[in-house]
């Protein structure tokens, strides 16, 4: 699973940052910033799908396969 | 949106059998939130606004019934009498929300406005785009963030409010008029403790006289005086009503099977110890996911909810966030200041974190969310989020 945020919807609610923690935070702005998006533990894989499904703006997508790791 | 999110969620956890959603709507869920802020402005589209097409619908396998109107609920036939014919079912979540109180007393008229569907949204847009005069009547969450969509688009904006202190149900009186104060920042005139006597025009709105005597000439009239939850279908269903449907804390009626989810529902809400009933729009999709998994779940396996009845409003390009309750015995700004329109309030009640409202502050909202949802004492609080905020 890889995470993509469509910063042209994140309005920067901060809800992810509540659910994801080790994936999604603010910078000093209230900037959504990505911490890690691909190689995600089976807890993060639950924690990012909640964090899709309370996003006010559903900016966070979800893909389904990781690009393959450059060797 | 607590129906959309119930039906994900029972498929997400593998639920195969049959999903009926049935609304009176002509149209698929859509983003209520925006409806007040950016589609007012023209920045989101109505094909933009509506969350899934049909296509989303049919490969989940949930058969969307647009305009099908409940009209009543047969608890011992298990179905429901819409105004499309009866609908069967096992398990039923009712997610019928909220409808908009409306101005008593006054004629119907064109140029007056609630905003609550997605039709009235559009209908307020299109009105915005003629120049008028806009009053809004109440200025709260809904009714403010109208007024800052007109004023963005250069309107004349007046907000009537009956109380001398906005939003003070939502946020207590100091807070409220806190961010009440952003409307006068902005150029939109706010009457406070005055209401509307009458509606005047020649079958369109041409003024309102308000209780105090005067008068405001306007071309459109927007009223946001709050909403009520949509329980009349419920009369004679012998489901338990009282400001909405009464639940126990897992959401579920006292009839087997039938639960209820978003602004319908009331609660026990053990994080608070209060029954609460919750109008946001976090409240709907977390409820509604909630109840999905209470359906799949056995008897003795049924978890209570607990909210921490999470709201965001945008005003003037101000980020308005709260979570918690506010009957408190304290409220403490903790960063920032309200002068500065940058800050975060927080709410103790006895030794406990119960409340807390930031503006532009959405990172310290967030960490205070959890220490919330955590039910911290209010020194430990103070204590981590110094920490916190310091690294």
């Amino acid at each position: 699973m890889k995470v993509h945020v469509d910063m042209d919807k994140c309005i920067c609610s901060g809800m992810c940052i509540t659910i994801a923690p080790s994936l999604f935070d603010l910078d000093k702005a209230g900037r959504l910033v990505v911490i890690k998006s691909c190689k995600l533990s089976d807890t993060e894989q639950k924690e990012a799908q909640d964090a899709a499904m309370c996003c006010p703006v559903e900016a966070i997508e979800l893909l389904q396969h990781e690009e393959p790791a450059i060797a | 949106m607590a129906g959309l999110r119930a039906a994900e969620e029972l498929r997400r956890q593998g639920f195969d059998g049959s999903i009926k959603m049935v609304t009176a709507e002509a149209v698929a869920p859509y983003d209520r939130p925006q409806l007040s802020k950016s589609l007012l402005v023209g920045t989101t589209s109505v094909e933009k606004a509506i969350y899934r097409d049909a296509e989303y619908y049919n490969n989940l396998s949930i058969d969307l019934l647009l305009e099908h109107r409940v009209g009543s609920l047969d608890l011992r036939e298990r179905c429901l009498k819409t105004s499309r014919g009866s609908v069967d079912f096992d398990d039923l979540v009712i997610c019928t929300g909220a409808a908009p109180r409306r101005l008593g007393g006054i004629a119907d008229m064109a140029g007056v406005h609630e905003l609550r569907t997605l039709d009235d949204g559009v209908a307020i847009r299109d009105a915005f785009g003629k120049a008028p005069r806009v009053v809004v009547v109440g200025a709260g969450f809904i009714g403010s963030e109208v007024a800052a969509s007109a004023r963005k688009l250069g309107l004349d904006v007046t907000i009537v409010e009956a109380s001398p202190a906005p939003l003070a149900r939502a946020l207590g009186n100091d807070m409220g008029l806190a961010c009440a104060g952003l409307h006068a920042d902005h150029g939109t005139r706010l009457l406070r403790g005055v209401s509307i006597e009458s509606v005047e025009g020649h079958g369109r709105v041409e003024r309102v006289r308000l209780t105090d005597g005067t008068t405001i000439d306007c071309d459109l009239l927007v009223v946001g005086i709050g909403v009520a939850p949509t329980v009349d279908w419920l009369a004679g269903s012998g489901l338990p009503i009282d400001n909405g449907t009464v639940c126990d804390a897992t959401l579920s009626t006292p009839a087997k099977g039938v639960y209820a989810a978003g602004d319908v529902a009331s609660w026990p809400n053990e994080l608070f110890g209060l029954r609460m009933r919750g109008e946001q729009w976090t409240n709907a999709v977390e409820q509604g996911r909630h109840v999905a998994r209470n359906i799949l779940a056995d008897a003795e396996e049924q978890r209570p909810f607990h909210g921490s009845n999470y709201f965001w409003s945008d005003q003037y390009g101000v980020r308005i966030q709260f979570a918690g309750i506010t009957a408190a015995d304290e409220i403490r700004i903790v960063e920032g200041s309200v002068a500065e329109r940058r800050f975060l309030a927080w709410y103790r009640r006895g030794d406990r974190l119960v409340g807390a409202l930031a503006m532009n502050e959405a990172k310290s909202l967030m960490l205070s969310k959890t220490l919330i949802e955590h039910r911290a004492n209010w020194n430990e609080a103070l204590t981590a989020f110094e920490k916190a905020t310091a690294s």
